[in-house]
């Protein structure tokens, strides 16, 4: 009687312990699934709040389609009191002096962000690891912007996209 | 013989116990080890939110400005930093959060800069919660009405 009872508390608990493991695996496998799916976002967030921010879209050109995005947008870390010195340059606190050019394209299999200010080399930065890129503008200078990223996840390729408006 | 077995008797019950609670700890270490996941998804929920709290601010700000280039204030109006705060809710009337703009408009003469810092605030200011900031620098130059400077999740600058 005392054998059986222990046995079925043992059984319970190891039921209980079973589930827990299967649930914990489940959460685990979501959980790496999100993480990569954030690394993802967080590349097109990065892109589209460049094109929010560019004051020009070199390329592709309007109502085309490429496989690099190129744009310029003010260097983010001049404050505005530098870009208005009046006394060493200009008022005009969007001068092309003021200005970076960023460059999206893959690059072995890496989708890199290039940031070049002036004739100084570009800081490449590595976002994700891609197969391609596609870039969209449709609607003229200050239209739309598709972004489309193919990423190769462990069963499947997806593609994610999103679209920026250009300001 | 007999005796030996009597102080036996209950070995069984004890291990099953001190199985259990070992087992029971292990369980309750693994759901622990979790606890930090979990924690990352809602700050990545809570951040998104945010986010979307600070673009939904400028976006106020934007038509405002763009129907009244001396919003609050009017021309004569000398008052150069303003700041207001919008509570926003879901269609069911819970609230989601809010956001604050902050409005410089001491470069609107001599630069034709309008600068704008908009913080979304997720969930409801007594939670522990998510901030989100974008600082944006507007042209009011006529024909040339548009941000030209959009940073996201900066530090607040205003």
């Amino acid at each position: 009687m005392e054998a059986m009872f222990a046995f079925m508390l043992v059984f319970m608990i190891l039921g209980a312990l079973n589930q827990t493991l299967i649930n914990a695996a489940k959460v685990r496998q979501n959980t790496a699934a999100m993480d990569q799916a954030i690394e993802e976002f967080h590349a097109l967030l990065t892109i589209k709040s460049d094109i929010e921010a560019a004051l020009t879209l070199a390329n592709p050109a309007v109502n085309s389609t490429g496989s690099r995005l190129v744009l310029n947008r003010v260097n983010p870390d001049l404050p505005f009191t530098d870009r208005i010195d009046s006394v060493l340059g200009s008022a005009d606190p969007f001068e092309s002096a003021e200005q970076l050019t960023i460059t999206y394209e893959i690059q072995d299999g890496v989708l890199k962000r290039l940031v070049k200010q002036g004739t100084s080399p570009a800081v490449v930065q590595r976002l994700i690891p891609a197969q391609t890129l596609r870039v969209e503008r449709t609607g003229g200078a200050r239209g739309l912007v598709t972004v489309s990223l193919s990423i190769e996840g462990p069963r499947v390729t997806k593609t994610r996209v999103i679209k920026a408006a250009v300001r | 013989m007999r005796e030996n077995f009597r102080q036996k008797r209950g070995f069984l019950l004890i291990f099953a116990l001190l199985l259990t609670i070992l087992i029971t700890l292990i369980a309750l270490g693994l759901l622990g080890l979790r606890e930090g996941s979990y924690a990352s998804s809602r700050a990545a929920i809570n951040s998104i939110q945010a986010r979307s709290l600070a673009r939904s601010g400028m976006g106020d700000i934007w038509v405002k400005l763009s129907k009244d280039p001396f919003y609050p204030g009017g021309v004569g109006d000398d008052q150069t930093l303003f700041s207001f705060r919008e509570d926003v809710t879901d269609q069911a009337n819970n609230p989601v959060g809010s956001y604050q703009v902050i409005l410089d408009r001491s470069h609107r003469l001599t630069n034709n800069v309008l600068r704008i810092e908009c913080t979304g605030i997720a969930g409801q200011l007594d939670e522990k919660s998510s901030h989100f900031t974008i600082y944006a620098e507007l042209s009011t130059l006529p024909g040339d009405f548009r941000f030209k400077v959009w940073q996201e999740g900066t530090s607040p600058k205003l």
